[in-house]
């Protein structure tokens, strides 16, 4: 309702190289394109196997044989087997299925919580935006890996308490970029119109605020998503994380480090899953960005 | 050798033809006006004249200052000629500054950045410079920050950088868009008063033919990337000012023979059922409080006597900054002791410079921010102070169109979704086909065709989307729409088409309006009645013809002579 500043409608981004060829922009327009397309397909590729590892692996990731240990990638075992003769491909796949369902869930658990949270703080302001932001703060102060240590080892270790002590870092996270995104929906000029519509805040966060903020969600979404694998990953590693027999990346790199001599390529497979799950998701989150800019 | 020679300028940003073959000449001392709709290549002219260009344009033509081709200079020389050949001032002054670095800072850092001075010098000859963009009075000037200037000071501090290294060529595009009308005259003066002392080359762009009436010695007209007329200013503007005028005349003709002869249009004649129709609900509704049969929704069926909006004494207070942690903060009063009242069908104008609380009294009037003091009445009805449903029921009265075309419509929403938006107050709200019928008629209101409602605002101009807002405004009949400088962000041609469609629904549908502006000559064209505010408060009010022809009160005579006028 300001009368005074209005953006041009040709938005000015002045190119300091110069240059006058049209070169540049689309280069980086295709290279986001294909950061979404390879991000979006390594993404899928876990999450498809993850799923897949839940009807069928090639072998019982649990069947222990000793008669089979350590024995080199061969036809038989793709990736070869551990010290206990479990088929190590069929525990990354299973591995998978702990990584996406504790880093899923813990995001999904941080969003459910966290959004409301944002969209309130931005929608009342004032007393409960104060309240719910220093809130954050505090949760935001103690290092969040640390913390869920602390907390799976009060609570117990497992799948279930890495989901908890995860999902409640990524409370704040959520809260933080939903009330950021809200306030800049509150202050358009449409949200005016809805509140001369005779909108209730409640209604305008739902319909007008909520939507507009999807890009920013899913971006976000999907950085939590990477950093939720690295935790739980990292949970495991000190074995707070998914208890045996459940499989997890962490866990078999823990016991492939005794053994890091003697079969190198055991700590390298569940490496390079982890490292390619988390590059495909980091990629999917910077294309999504590139293509919201951040969202609306 | 001219100052400025264009030849044959060809710019396409992703394949899209802005500039189709633009020749233009500028010479020493001469103010040129480049006047344009938005969007038709002005301001990428501007930033073409030097190599400033979006990403992924791509040029082709030839542009030399005093002879030296731009197209073939190197980086390098190019930032040499940006400051030192060409300055440039832009349209928001705001973001043209840098927030977090004092304004004797920035000035300097133009003469450092070009090794024109040592640092001492630097910050000599940046005081000079202010000096002669007229801040030398301002106390402390040098150690301020952009954010404690106006926007006018701050476009003079824009300027002061933009002609710090003597440039014989000044560019400034929209300089004066984004201020009110009293600070845009004296930015104005300063402009042309630097060009006549310097014999500096002016080119001045702007959608604002008034602006460039006054001053330019000659003005290009340009269109959809070409230049369609160019010719001392005079000549072109008697010329050009035609088709606004007349529209607007036209529009209030029209109204007239509509509202006398009773000759219905076709839209009139298939408003007046449905205005009864959606009024019922909510006069049913009322009844059942307080006894009042003759609450409307602004159909003509009832000649209530009363005004359908009454500001009584309104006060507004926003807390100020504290000086000090020991200083309680100081009240800012945005509103102070307004009353005004507006009648049935009556179009009300609203004037004063940015910061005179008009917005803030908008708020208040629309009920979005609950006055400090005071109350408003809304059809006799108190609508300040009352919450809830009972708030909900009377905004049924009352809407809005707001100034930003661009900012008004959630960018997800179809146009029957963002039309039907108000329907929300109505109880119960119509059915699925209902509502689709009225937005359909809405829509052939305000002039656009059945077909938009499926699309998104995005898809629309300008000028079609204000007519969005304006239908959005219109659907549920209320007595009175509150009109938020609802045309200022759009260029004359579309302003005028805007102002007549605007007359000529008051009229029909006997709809009262405030009309909130800076802008005198719109005001002018559409008013019956004027408010001058000020500092929070009403100077002076009456009649447009007599407060806008013979102003009594020295701020209104200010405010006018300030105003860009033709003659």
């Amino acid at each position: 309702m300001s009368a005074a500043s209005k953006r041009p409608p040709d938005e000015r981004q002045p190119s300091c190289g110069g240059s006058m060829s049209a070169s540049a922009p689309a280069a980086a327009s295709r290279r986001s394109g294909a950061a979404l397309a390879a991000g979006a397909a390594i993404t899928a590729l876990f999450a498809g196997t993850a799923v897949l590892a839940r009807f069928w692996t090639p072998h019982d990731p649990a069947r222990i044989s000793i008669g089979e240990k350590l024995l080199p990638p061969s036809l038989h075992h793709w990736l070869g087997t551990d010290q206990l003769g479990r088929d190590v491909l069929s525990m990354i796949m299973a591995g998978a299925q702990t990584s996406v369902g504790v880093a899923l869930i813990s995001v999904l658990v941080g969003a459910a919580c966290g959004v409301p949270l944002g969209l309130w703080a931005a929608a009342r302001g004032r007393l409960v935006d104060e309240v719910v932001m220093r809130g954050n703060d505090v949760i935001f102060a103690f290092p969040a890996l640390l913390l869920a240590i602390l907390m799976t080892a009060a609570l117990g270790p497992g799948a279930v308490n890495a989901i908890i002590a995860i999902g409640i870092f990524n409370i704040p996270v959520f809260a933080r970029v939903a009330r950021g995104g809200a306030l800049q929906v509150w202050s358009r000029d449409y949200v005016l119109a809805a509140r001369v519509a005779g909108k209730g805040r409640w209604s305008i966060s739902l319909e007008h605020v909520l939507p507009n903020l999807t890009g920013l969600l899913l971006v976000q979404a999907a950085i939590q998503l990477s950093l939720g694998v690295i935790a739980e990953a990292g949970l495991a590693y000190v074995g707070l994380g998914a208890q045996p027999p459940t499989p997890s990346w962490g866990r078999m790199l823990n016991e492939a480090q005794s053994l890091t001599v003697l079969a190198p390529t055991l700590a390298v497979f569940p490496g390079l899953a982890l490292v390619s799950f988390v590059l495909g998701l980091n990629l999917l989150g910077d294309g999504l960005r590139a293509r919201w800019g951040g969202g609306r | 050798m001219p100052l400025l020679a264009i030849e044959d300028l060809r710019v396409s940003i992703r394949g899209a033809q802005i500039i189709r073959g633009l020749s233009l000449q500028v010479a020493d001392g001469e103010i040129l006006g480049l006047v344009g709709a938005s969007g038709s290549g002005k301001s990428m002219t501007a930033l073409a004249c030097v190599r400033l260009l979006p990403v992924g344009a791509h040029t082709t033509g030839a542009i030399r200052v005093r002879g030296e081709s731009l197209t073939d200079a190197g980086e390098a020389r190019l930032r040499q000629i940006r400051g030192r050949g060409v300055g440039l001032v832009f349209q928001e002054p705001m973001t043209a500054l840098n927030p977090l670095m004092r304004i004797g800072a920035q000035v300097a850092e133009t003469f450092t950045l070009h090794r024109a001075a040592s640092a001492a010098d630097a910050r000599r000859r940046a005081r000079r410079t202010l000096e002669e963009v007229g801040l030398g009075g301002i106390d402390g000037i040098e150690r301020r920050l952009p954010h404690e200037l106006s926007g006018g000071q701050r476009q003079r501090v824009a300027i002061a950088m933009a002609i710090a290294l003597q440039p014989p060529l000044l560019i400034a595009d929209e300089p004066t868009t984004a201020l009110d009308a009293i600070s845009q005259a004296r930015v104005l003066d300063l402009l042309v008063g630097l060009a006549r002392a310097r014999g500096m080359g002016l080119i001045l762009i702007t959608h604002d033919l008034a602006v460039v009436a006054r001053i330019t010695d000659r003005i290009v007209l340009m269109r959809e990337g070409s230049i369609v007329e160019q010719g001392a200013a005079r000549d072109l503007l008697l010329e050009m000012r035609q088709p606004y005028e007349r529209a607007v005349r036209r529009a209030g003709k029209a109204a007239a023979e509509g509202a006398t002869a009773d000759v219905a249009p076709l839209a009139a004649a298939n408003i007046a059922p449905v205005a009864t129709a959606n009024v019922a609900p909510a006069a049913a509704a009322d009844s059942a409080s307080a006894a009042a049969p003759e609450h409307a929704g602004g159909g003509d069926s009832i000649g209530r006597p009363g005004p359908v909006l009454e500001v009584c004494g309104v006060v507004q207070e926003y807390r100020g900054r504290r000086r000090s942690l020991w200083h309680a903060a100081a009240g800012v009063r945005a509103v102070d002791g307004v009353s005004l009242s507006v009648e049935p069908g009556e179009i009300v104008g609203l004037v004063g410079e940015s910061g005179s609380g008009k917005s803030s009294l908008l708020r208040i009037i629309l009920a979005l921010d609950a006055p400090r003091e005071g109350e408003v009445r809304l059809l006799g009805k108190p609508f300040s102070g009352i919450r809830g449903a009972a708030l909900k029921r009377r905004r049924c009265a009352i809407q809005a169109v707001f100034q930003d075309p661009y900012g008004s419509f959630d960018p997800r929403w179809t146009v029957e979704r963002l039309i039907a938006e108000p329907f929300h107050l109505l109880d119960p709200p119509p059915g699925t086909l209902e509502r689709r019928s009225r937005v359909a008629q809405a829509l052939a209101e305000v002039g656009l065709p059945a077909g938009a409602a499926v699309r998104r605002a995005h898809e629309f101009s300008g000028g079609q989307r204000q007519r969005i807002a304006i239908a959005r405004a219109l659907v549920t009949r209320p007595a009175v729409i509150a009109l938020d400088e609802a045309v200022s962000a759009l260029d004359g041609v579309v302003r005028a088409q805007i102002l007549e469609l605007l007359a000529d629904l008051a009229a029909r549908l006997r709809i009262a309006y405030i009309f909130v502006s800076h802008d005198l000559d719109v005001v002018k064209s559409i008013a019956d009645r004027v408010y001058v505010m000020r500092q929070g408060r009403i100077v002076e009010h009456g009649p447009t013809a007599s407060v806008l022809g013979d102003p009594r009160d020295p701020y209104t005579q200010a405010l006018i002579a300030a105003a860009p006028t033709p003659t």
